[in-house]
């Protein structure tokens, strides 16, 4: 296995991501685009974990995971409260706090 | 190319298009799908990078609980169709940037084809070492992603509450 290929795949998921986060509109593919790049990190834990032999990389991966269910679901909730009071979720008109 | 060989550029080459499907396809709900195909094949490179705990992890929490989130979200608000003004032209720029910055790493990774002063692997990854680490030399960071999760349940509550 070649270490080079698994960090330019784990790159290319990565830059997908940031392409996402920036090009989109939509609040929900803004959010799946930064659960892409929370997984290209993750692929270059994985790989290189099997390539030095340590499980540490393996042990941050996980954290990684826990941190991505926490935000999921500060995103649902934040989804929620803003959805009662605006009636859209394009991020052109998240304007109140003139962003 | 043996059969290892094969199963790691397949899972790859998958992963990366469904990917790019992520975020080129207009409907939310097909967004969340290829998100979902995305994931699977990436759990796949895990079984073949030696981690088949977290393989296991990523289908049952991503797969199974991150996405059903999504799709709730999806299925909760009215899904209409995001239209509005284009993109200003700065954004291009930097994106393009972007691309062309990372696009020459990945050519230079793969063109370079080094051997690092890495030290060979001497343990081996099976689940027993893994669960040795975490649950000895990591517990605390452990215990504090527990924490951090019933927070995040907590703000989700308060947030999404009826407001009377």
């Amino acid at each position: 296995m070649n270490i080079n290929f698994m960090i330019a795949v784990g790159s290319i998921l990565f830059l997908i991501g940031i392409l996402g986060v920036l090009l989109r509109r939509n609040l929900i593919i803004i959010l799946m685009s930064i659960e892409l790049m929370l997984n290209g990190v993750n692929l270059n834990f994985i790989a290189f974990a099997d390539y030095l032999g340590d499980v540490k990389g393996q042990i941050f991966a996980l954290f990684v995971i826990a941190v991505a269910v926490a935000e999921a679901a500060v995103a649902f909730g934040l989804i929620i409260a803003f959805m009662r009071n605006k009636d859209t979720f394009n991020i052109d008109d998240m304007t109140l706090m003139k962003g | 190319m043996d059969l290892y060989s094969f199963f790691i550029y397949l899972f790859s080459f998958m992963s990366i298009v469904f990917a790019i499907f992520v975020i080129a396809v207009k409907n939310a709900v097909h967004s969340a799908i290829f998100l979902i195909f995305t994931i699977l094949s990436i759990a796949g490179i895990f079984f073949m990078l030696n981690a088949e705990f977290l393989g296991a992890v990523q289908i049952l929490v991503y797969a199974g609980g991150i996405m059903v989130i999504y799709l709730f979200i999806i299925f909760l608000i009215k899904l209409e169709e995001v239209g509005g003004k284009r993109r200003n032209a700065f954004l291009y720029i930097v994106s393009s940037l972007i691309l062309l910055l990372v696009a020459g790493e990945i050519v230079y990774l793969l063109i370079k084809r080094a051997s690092y002063p890495f030290p060979a692997p001497t343990k081996v990854l099976d689940l027993k070492t893994f669960s040795d680490v975490l649950l000895k030399n990591y517990v605390i960071p452990f215990e504090l992603a527990s924490l951090l999760l019933i927070g995040a349940m907590i703000a989700t509550i308060y947030l999404a509450r009826k407001r009377t």
